[in-house]
């Protein structure tokens, strides 16, 4: 139960970042809107790091160090100002639709390079995102920025 | 001829952005794993750092421009967007700790309602902004119920 409660306050941050984003990003180019929400966001993670993480628990080996500088150029300077972009010209919640199907992309990619195998349910929640991303997209509607 | 593009295809080419970005997350969160899951790193910690770098990157790439976005933008602007940082990072590190209690089964589908409490906050605090109707609703509860059953076939 507890679990599932820190589930729902870990939905209700992300799904009240992209309402701030779209607010923000009426007066604030997306790249830098992205680098703004980058810097009050390390703040807050590196609060939960420390009161989380026992002794030891942030000291880093080479190797991990280069794979989570290569998780970081991925994730922010690419995927964030993308997400951002997203956001701005096609709205929070189309926007957001589109990248909660990441889980299909993660799968694809487990399948194709990490020999995973497909069973009925991931193929039955396959179709549903596709048919769900259809429904969106081939809608015909207009973004207004104010 | 990019910002032509953006300019006459705007939502088109919002959905290509939002696709890249699924894409990339889905690929960083193969990294991800490999750091956590065989590398044993601290979860939270590593994220800190991950996020850490990816604000000194587009720190150094945004630099000749930042003054003049700063220049024109509002102030609420700025403060919405550092709002929208201090939000997002509070949805990772409850994430974080909601992984630490419950299985990733239960956690995944859970988290997975995110686009259908978007679309409520838009109702609510983007009144005219955004076009709610009855199929943009249904698109997302269709990816919602897919994510879910994607999350629980690869975890049984």
């Amino acid at each position: 139960m507890i679990g599932i409660l820190l589930a729902l306050l870990s939905v209700l941050g992300f799904a009240a970042s992209f309402i701030l984003a779209r607010v923000g990003m009426r007066s604030v180019p997306s790249s830098t809107a992205t680098l703004i929400s980058l810097l009050s966001g390390s703040l807050v993670l590196w609060t939960f790091a420390l009161l989380l993480s026992s002794e030891g628990d942030l000291q880093f080996e080479n190797r991990t160090m280069g794979l989570l500088l290569l998780s970081g150029l991925l994730n922010f300077p690419i995927g964030r100002v993308c997400n951002y972009v997203g956001v701005r010209l096609a709205g929070a919640s189309r926007s957001t639709t589109i990248i909660s199907a990441a889980p299909l992309a993660a799968m694809v990619l487990a399948v194709a390079f990490g020999g995973e195998s497909v069973n009925a349910l991931v193929l039955f929640g396959t179709v549903s995102i596709v048919a769900g991303v259809t429904l969106i997209v081939t809608q015909n509607v207009v973004v207004t920025e104010h | 001829m990019t910002r032509d593009v953006v300019r006459t295809h705007p939502v088109a080419i919002g959905y290509l952005a939002s696709a890249a970005a699924a894409i990339v997350f889905a690929t960083a969160l193969v990294v991800n794993r490999s750091v956590v899951g065989d590398g044993g790193a601290s979860p939270v910690g590593s994220a800190a750092l991950s996020m850490t770098f990816g604000t000194l990157a587009l720190a150094l790439f945004l630099l000749p421009r930042v003054k003049e976005d700063l220049r024109n933008a509002t102030r609420a602007g700025v403060v919405a967007m550092l709002l929208a940082g201090l939000a997002a990072s509070w949805g990772g590190g409850f994430l974080f700790l909601a992984l630490s209690k419950a299985p990733v089964v239960v956690v995944a589908p859970v988290g997975g309602v995110g686009p259908l409490v978007v679309i409520l906050l838009s109702r609510l605090f983007l009144p005219g902004q955004e076009l709610i109707n009855k199929r943009l609703v249904l698109g997302a509860i269709l990816v919602v119920l897919g994510v879910a059953l994607i999350s629980i076939g690869r975890s049984t």
